[in-house]
Parts: C-alpha cells; structure tokens; sequence
C-alpha cells in the first residue's frame, strides 16, 4: 500500500510542475504586464525600472526557478496590482467562490435527485417527457444571456431580487439559477438512466417480493446503487465551480474566483494567475489522489501500481 | 407515485418567500448613495498604482493644493490659498489655515513636503507630475517653496494632480495606508470589501464651509463594483444604484424616457484619432505628409458619428483640446473630400491605392472596432486598402507603447491636467510615451513653450506658433472626434459636475427632496 501511495503521490507532484510550466510559458508569451502598469508618457528608462523592480528581467530559467522555489514554501510573490501576496488575494476570493459552489451543487443536486427519481418511477409519463425535453433544451442556453435575462425580468422588471453583488440569501438565487442549470441537467440524465437500470435488476424485485414498500426500495435500496456515477459527476462538477465561473461572475458582479482570473489575465499580473492555475491544480490534484487512495485502499484489485 | 409531500412543502415556503422578500431594493429611504464603478480598485493609494476609478474615490478622501475648475479647467485654490513665483525655479505657495486630516493632524508645511516627497518618490504615475520638482522648502508653518530642476509652465498645473496627505500616519502606516486612507477631503473612508465596494462617509469638519452651506448633502456614499454593462443599466433602472458613468450610446438610447432616471451630457476630453506610424520608412508611404493630409480629407467622420454614437461626439479643428488655450487660431478643418484626397494621394506617388493595417482594441474604447470597420470601408473608396487588425487591450497596450504598431492605430487621448501639452508630450515629443512621429523643429517648439512661465505667453505662443505648425505641417494623426461623457442619474440626485474631467468628484452632488424622510 505505501508503494501505492508513494507512487501517486510523485505522479501528482509531476502534473502539478507541468501545470506550473506550462501557466509561466502561457503567461510571458501572453505579452508583457509592464506597458498597462505605467502612463502611456512614461519614457523608456522608467519600463525597464519596473521591469527590474519586478524581476522581470532575469532569465526566464531563474523566473521559473524562483517560481517553483516560492511554490514550495506556499509564496507565489506579489500581485502587480494590487501589491498584496498572492496567495492572500486568491484566498481572498474562496468564500464567494464557495458559497455560490456549494449552493449550485446542493440545489443542483437535491433537484436533479427529484427530477431523476419521478422520471424513472413514471417511465414515458408527462412527467418523464417532461424531464426528458427539459435536460436536452437546458445545456444550450447560454449562461450569459439568461443571467442578463432573469436580472431583467426578476429585478428590474418585478423587482423581486437584488441585481447583483453579494449581500443576503437573495443575492444568491440568480447566480445559482444560471450555474446550475447545466449541472442539473447532467445529473438528472446520469442518474435517471442509472435508476432505470437499477429498478430493472432482480434485487429490487426480490425486495418488493420480501413486503418492502415502494418508497423505502426507491429511496433506500435502488438510489444508492445507481448513486456511483452520480456521485463521480458532482466531484466533477464541484471541481469545475470551485475553478470560478467567470461569465457569471462577472454579470453578477460576484467576487469570486472567476472575475479574479479574468481581470489578472487581462492586466497580465503574472502571480494571481500563477496563483490561482497552481491552487486550483493543487485542489484537483488532491482530490483525485485522496480519491484514488480510498479506492485503492477499499479494492484491493486496484493496488496495482 | 404522488410527488412526495416534502417537494410540494418545499414549493410552498419557497413561494411564500419570494412574497413576503417585499423589495429589498428600493426599502428604505435613507438608504446610501450607490455609485457604479466598471472596475474595482486595486489599492486606495495613488502612490502604489493611479487609475481613473481610484481617482473617483480617492479624489474625494483627499484634497489638492490646487485645483481644476470650470469648463476651461482654471486653476484654482483648495489647501494652498496663494502662489508666487519668487524667480525662473521657485514658486511660493501659501497655505489655508485652519484645517486638519480627519485624524486630527493639522495641516502644515510639513504635510505638503511630506506629500510631494513620498508621491515623487512612488510607483504609481503620480510621480511624472513631480519629476522635475527638486526639493521642497519648509518656510514656516504655512508657507513652502517649491524648487524646481528647469524652468517649468506646467509645475502649477501638475500640483492638481497630487494629494495631500497626513505626514505622522503616512510614515507610520505604511502600506496600510492602501487599504485604509486619511484626507482632509469632504468625505473620509469607512470601508472596503475587496472585489465588491468602497465606502465613504461625509466629513462633517471638512474645510469648505462654502460648499455645503447647509452641510453635508450626501451621508454615506458606496462605490459598487459592477462589470458588465447591462447589469449596471439594470442597477440604474431597478433603484439600487444612482450614479452610472461611462455610457455608451446604446446605453442612452434604453434609458429615454424611463421615469426615475436622468441623463447628463457635456463634451469631455476624451479624443479619439487615428495615430499614424510616420517613422521614415516604417510603414510608407504613411511617412509622407500628403498622404496623411490625404487620410484626413478621406474621412466621414460625422457620418460615424451619427450611425455609431448617436450623435455622442464632435468633429475637432485643434490638436490641442478646446479651452484648453486661450485664444486658439482658426484653422482649416479636414472635412470630407475625397477628390483632395485623390488628388494628395496621386502627388504623393500612391495614386494607385496602398494597403495598410489598422490597429484596434476590441471594446476597450466607445465603438473603437465598429469605426475602425467604417473607416476602413471609407478609406476604400480613395484607394486606400485597410486591413483591420483587432487586439486585446493588454496585447495593445504592450505593442503601441513598444512602437510596433507599424500603420495607422485607433488611439484615444485625453486631458490628464489640462494642459495642452499633454497631447504632445504624449505622441511628439521625442522621449515622450509613443514617438511615432519624431520631429526635432517640433521638439525645439516645445521647449520654448516650456520655459514661458507667463501662462498667457506660453498659451498665445501654444495657439499661434505650435498649434498651427503641428495641424498644418506635421499632421501627424488622422483626426476624428472627441466622445462626450454620459452620466446617468437617479432622480434622487441632482448633479453640477465641478470640472469636465471624468473620474466623479462627489462635490458636485446633491440631493433632491424627493426622498421622503429629508436627509
């Protein structure tokens, strides 16, 4: 078993250097931050002494380098705009993050178990049809255009909700709404069909054949055997929202993650991008090898190293 | 099977919320004044990194020692009463009296060197209007010298740039002072929610009583951070937000006649042109002066104007911005006329048409790429082949500053302090921000103009000497128009903008007495 832990863990180590290469190549051909920091008057002397005020006229192999080096002890440098560390502006940022991840998730999910669990009791019902139409037409809208929509129906129009910003449970429900339409809409697939195949299997009818009511096989029995790929996609899904959702963030006015990358790669401040590409690899990463260990550890037959 | 009970709960108190929500936007009538920023700020100190939405904010915690007011951006005094120039290097500067930081600092002599020492010495842009400042003299508690390296006109005008600040919290602060500033100015600053607002507070013990007769109009006043354009409309229109700036034509057109929301026009300072890469062989034969007499007679500006901008902008006839010097010189418009183009562009040897590339940011200026587009589509009909190049503002940025924009590229400029020659130290002058057209007679022209310390002098000899040499001679722009700044206002505002720069200086606002519930 520590072999397998050792060897996961040197695989994670290497994605997260390929990750870190591959962000500090992207990001000095992206242009230099320089220019955008000054006046459009400041003469030539003054760009080259902030570019070495920055240390962005060493090698590119000794930047890199320092890169790693600060990675390591947790200090990805200071952010060319706003001064601060890096780190501390990125984490800054994680609980409006957050707080819209696991609010699209929790009602995402709660809902799409719902709308899973009606459809598959009344297979090619209204219902069902319903479901059906509702997850094929819901992953084309586009994010942008229903959040501008609902601010203007439900705000200015009706005046029922807050614009934007981040303040009470109000604020949240539009962003929530936007975000969580596409994730509803594959949860609700992915588990629907496993639920169809579950209810197929001879246990479930053994279990009605034993007396147990219809709603304890449903809920109890049948759920949880079709949870597995359910399950896997939320991971995923919780992974991609905690990356930030720039889009919304950004007609939401929400301060998160998302409006962060954006406007750092736009104003090129290398070590917020740096910061936020290698905490959201850091986050992936160990996710995935935490999982990958408990299964390893549960399943004997996938200790193979 | 029935839909389970809890799912038809859960609908049921949903529902009820949403109704009993009420509006929790327009509730309460002593709510603050919400101002929508496009941007959030990075720092609260000009000295670390100055932009335009800072100054919105900032420019209202602390004052200047000058100021800018009127339409023809005059000098005028704030914390400095008085100026005399004591000889070609010194100017003397008399303080007001009787004023402190709202941390109970007086302020003295010692604050003003403090200031202009600490911003000199900073990162941020401020410290180009203090380059040529040598040192500052403390003459007594409220009178200071100014000493300069060279004779300089424009040392007064650059002061309205730079803050006053508190000498024994600056020094002990440090970069706290980022995240918490102290002004003697008419509001001081409560709060900042990185990414989301900035909140300020009216100062009660601010200097100027002439102001606010009746004191303070405004209380609390919050900056919003909000990107994107239709949401900062939809915050205009549903009431949680009562002052909206930088308004594109398309933004005005939605909000006629809407009941509670009022607009402001006046022409700013914000010039559009076409900068042309006039180095000698650089992109020829743009380095030949008919032909770029020739662009400038090709153009329908105002038809761009009219379809693009809704009649937002003007054709110019100055380089120099209008009111900007005294007496400017009529000179020759470039209007329409495209037989002169022709006939230009055949003198010059380019009778059969050249192509060319035209540079733009996408989005970054009022309709940049939809003109660049209509530009193009008239400069073919002289012949002249355009191929528009769109970049990414930072993309740019990075290239026009580095002179590798080698053609014609969509610029915008503006009146940082007013003076004239901020234009020409930005685009002529040889050690200046993007010499596309190095010129020494021009560079001789201009240090004459700044070592004439008379203002008068120095703005006749601007108007009829360089203005005429430069739009005439040289042409080294393509002109186009100037935008005019839109606000837009909640009624429960009234505004009388003090100067016509842009960044939002809340002196000028009031309050209606619509509100119920006075304040």
């Amino acid at each position: 078993m520590l072999a397998v832990i050792a060897r996961r863990m040197a695989d994670a180590g290497a994605v997260l250097l390929l990750v870190s290469a591959a962000v500090f190549v992207a990001l000095h051909l992206s242009g230099d931050p320089v220019p955008m920091m000054l006046d459009p008057s400041a003469p030539a002397s003054e760009h080259a002494a902030l570019r070495h005020e920055l240390g962005l006229d060493r090698p590119l192999h000794r930047q890199y380098l320092a890169l790693v080096r600060g990675a390591v002890r947790g200090d990805l440098g200071r952010s060319f705009r706003y001064g601060e560390p890096a780190v501390s502006i990125v984490l800054g940022r994680v609980p409006a993050t957050l707080q819209l991840a696991v609010a699209v998730l929790l009602c995402s999910g709660l809902a799409a178990i719902a709308a899973a669990l009606v459809s598959a009791t009344q297979r090619n019902g209204w219902v069902d049809h319903g479901v059906r139409a509702l997850t094929a037409v819901v992953p084309s809208i586009p994010a942008f255009w229903l959040g501008v929509m609902l601010i203007y129906l439900l705000s200015v129009r009706w005046a029922w909700l807050p614009t934007s910003g981040r303040g009470s449970w109000a604020h949240l429900i539009m962003p929530t709404i936007c975000l969580g339409l596409m994730p509803f809409a594959r949860l609700t697939r992915l588990l629907r069909s496993s639920l169809l195949t579950v209810l197929d299997a001879s246990f479930v009818t053994a279990a009605r054949a034993r007396g147990l009511s219809r709603r304890r096989v449903l809920l109890v029995h049948a759920l949880r055997n079709a949870a597995g790929p359910f399950v896997a996609e939320l991971s995923t899904q919780a992974g991609l929202l905690l990356g930030g959702a720039a889009v919304v963030e950004t007609v939401f006015a929400w301060p998160g993650i998302g409006q962060l990358i954006v406007q750092s790669i736009g104003s090129r401040d290398y070590p917020v991008v740096q910061a936020v590409v290698l905490m959201s690899a850091v986050v992936f990463v160990s996710v995935n090898l935490a999982s990958d260990l408990v299964h390893a550890w549960l399943d004997p037959l996938l200790r193979d190293v | 099977m029935r839909v389970p009970r809890i799912v038809s709960a859960a609908c049921l108190a949903a529902a009820a919320a949403c109704g009993t929500t009420g509006n929790p936007v327009r509730d309460g009538a002593r709510r603050p004044v919400v101002v929508c920023l496009y941007a959030d700020v990075t720092t609260l100190d000009i000295r670390v990194q100055t932009t335009r939405n800072l100054r919105s904010i900032a420019g209202n915690i602390h004052d200047t020692l000058i100021g800018l007011h009127g339409p023809n951006l005059t000098l005028a005094p704030e914390l400095a009463t008085s100026w005399d120039r004591l000889d070609a290097l010194t100017w003397r500067l008399h303080l007001r009296r009787g004023v402190s930081f709202t941390n109970g600092e007086p302020f003295t002599a010692a604050a003003v060197k403090y200031s202009i020492e600490s911003q000199a010495a900073s990162r941020g842009s401020v410290h180009t209007y203090l380059s040529n400042v040598a040192t500052v003299r403390i003459v007594d508690e409220f009178t200071v010298d100014l000493v300069t390296r060279e004779p300089d006109a424009m040392t007064l005008r650059n002061l309205t740039a730079v803050y006053v600040y508190p000498p024994e919290y600056g020094r002990t602060a440090g970069t706290a002072f980022s995240s918490r500033p102290i002004g003697t100015g008419p509001f001081t600053f409560v709060d900042w929610k990185k990414g989301e607002s900035v909140t300020l507070q009216a100062n009660r013990r601010y200097w100027n009583t002439s102001l606010w007769r009746e004191g303070p109009p405004l209380d609390t006043v919050v900056f919003r951070v909000c990107p994107d354009p239709s949401t900062r409309l939809a915050m205009l229109l549903s009431g949680e937000v009562d002052l909206v700036d930088n308004l594109s034509p398309d933004m005005l057109a939605r909000l006629k006649g809407q009941p509670h929301v009022r607009v402001t026009s006046f022409p700013g300072y914000k010039r559009m042109f076409l900068h042309v890469d006039a180095r000698p062989g650089s992109a020829p034969p743009l380095d030949d002066v008919r032909v770029r007499r020739a662009l400038n007679y090709a153009i329908d500006r105002n038809a761009i104007i009219e379809t693009l901008l809704s009649g937002q902008a003007a054709p110019y006839t100055h380089f120099i911005q209008e009111g900007l010097t005294d007496a400017p010189e009529p000179l020759a418009a470039y209007g329409l006329d495209r037989a002169r183009a022709k006939a230009l562009l055949a003198e010059a040897g380019a009778g059969g048409g050249f192509s060319v590339d035209l540079f733009t940011p996408a989005g970054a200026y009022m309709k940049d790429k939809e003109a660049a587009e209509a530009i193009q589509a008239q400069l073919a009909e002289v012949g002249v082949r355009v191929r528009v190049v769109p970049l990414e503002y930072g993309d740019y940025v990075n290239r026009h500053s580095k002179l590798q924009l080698k053609g014609l590229t969509l610029n915008r400029r503006m009146a940082s302090t007013g003076d004239p020659t901020d234009g020409y130290l930005y685009m002529l002058a040889s050690g200046g921000g993007a010499p596309y057209i190095p010129n020494a007679h021009f560079d001789r022209l201009l240090s004459t103009a700044n070592r004439l310390l008379d203002p008068a002098a120095r703005s006749q000899y601007l108007a009829r000497t360089v203005e005429p040499f430069v739009w005439n001679d040289l042409v080294p722009e393509v002109s186009l128009y100037d935008l005019v700044d839109s606000f837009a206002l909640s009624d429960r505002l009234i505004w009388h903008p003090v100067n016509r720069q842009e960044q939002i200086d809340l002196r000028g606002l009031g309050r209606t007495t619509w509100l119920g519930g006075g304040q």
